[in-house]
């Protein structure tokens, strides 16, 4: 087993213990749907309800990992598992999303190397993409990718919907446009 | 409310269309060799018809002619002085087809990516003082994807 997947399990196995809904995010859920690209950085988006953060750290540190310190109001956190030094930005308020029933329920459920663990649902992972504050070409790119992949069914009332509560409905019509006259 | 939002929506279509414009690159070096490639042109009608200063255009044919993309034959036809015709060479034939490439390249780059490579390489930097193979992490993470994608494409990972 890889150092990255041995380390995304152990992480998955404290937020299961402690019935923390999370779910990967970033470049990494990226070859679910699109074109897979190179990236060394790990996200992963967790609904954190009070009064798990405290015990979420103390639980962390107890299964080797270092922990940046954060509160309810940050944005995300480092986690670097110690052993293997595989770094991890765990958000807790991931751009333009927000971790709710509707979005948990379209997380993809992912095995691999004998273990199970949840990636973020495509139209999610789309608004994430483009409601980033520090939104790289990169990034429209990626979600480019995810529009054009005809094997793909994205539900569009949900996608317009999330992306209108994100304020990038626009944005996204643009971007939808966009995929469909360099198709 | 509506109105609200549709200003800052628009402030980041712009930027994003801002973003995505095409680069052009190596614009007198296209222009010169597009010139030569067209027509019989001989020295003092290239600098006539070119854009900027004599001296700099003068400038840049020699230096194509040093490096091979140029040659300047002699014409015999006609009366009076021989006229020196600015030609591309086999070189250069194949210059300008790789800079009309390049300069239909969109610049696919932005602030934030240039942020993003450094973040990247900070991360590199730290893997290397922990004493791990950053090269070696990184076929980790594409073998990573690529179960990733394995599983999506068949619903099982290699």
């Amino acid at each position: 087993m890889t150092a990255i997947s041995e380390t995304l399990r152990n992480l998955v196995q404290v937020l299961e213990r402690l019935h923390v809904d999370y779910m990967l995010i970033g470049g990494h859920a990226l070859p679910m749907y699109g074109r897979p690209r190179s990236t060394i950085d790990i996200d992963i988006a967790i609904a954190m309800k009070l009064p798990q953060p405290m015990q979420l750290e103390a639980e962390l540190e107890n299964a080797g990992f270092q922990v940046s310190s954060f509160s309810e109001e940050t944005a995300y956190f480092v986690v670097t598992d110690t052993k293997a030094f595989v770094e991890v930005e765990v958000w807790l308020r991931p751009d333009g999303i927000t971790i709710d029933a509707e979005c948990l329920s379209r997380r993809k459920k992912v095995k691999i190397e004998d273990f199970d663990f949840w990636i973020i649902g495509p139209e999610d992972f789309i608004v994430n993409k483009l409601s980033r504050r520090d939104r790289r070409v990169q990034d429209e790119v990626d979600v480019l990718s995810v529009l054009r992949n005809t094997r793909l069914k994205l539900d569009i009332p949900y996608l317009h919907k999330i992306a209108e509560r994100a304020g990038i409905l626009l944005l996204l019509r643009a971007f939808e446009k966009k995929a469909r006259v360099s198709d | 409310m509506p109105v609200l939002r549709v200003v800052p929506n628009l402030y980041i279509l712009c930027s994003l269309f801002w973003e995505q414009r095409r680069t052009r690159m190596f614009d007198s070096e296209i222009r010169l060799l597009e010139l030569c490639s067209n027509k019989d042109f001989g020295v003092r009608e290239i600098l006539n018809t070119l854009r900027g200063s004599h001296t700099s255009n003068m400038r840049l044919i020699k230096e194509l002619e040093r490096s091979g993309v140029l040659e300047l034959i002699r014409s015999l036809n006609g009366r009076g002085r021989p006229k020196k015709i600015v030609a591309l060479s086999p070189l250069g034939a194949v210059v300008l087809d790789k800079l009309r490439s390049v300069n239909a390249m969109m610049l696919k780059m932005n602030e934030n990516d240039i942020r993003n490579v450094d973040k990247q390489l900070r991360l590199w930097h730290k893997l290397i003082d922990a004493g791990v193979d950053p090269y070696k992490r990184f076929i980790e993470m594409n073998e990573f994807d690529r179960n990733i994608r394995n599983f999506a494409e068949s619903g099982t990972s290699t």
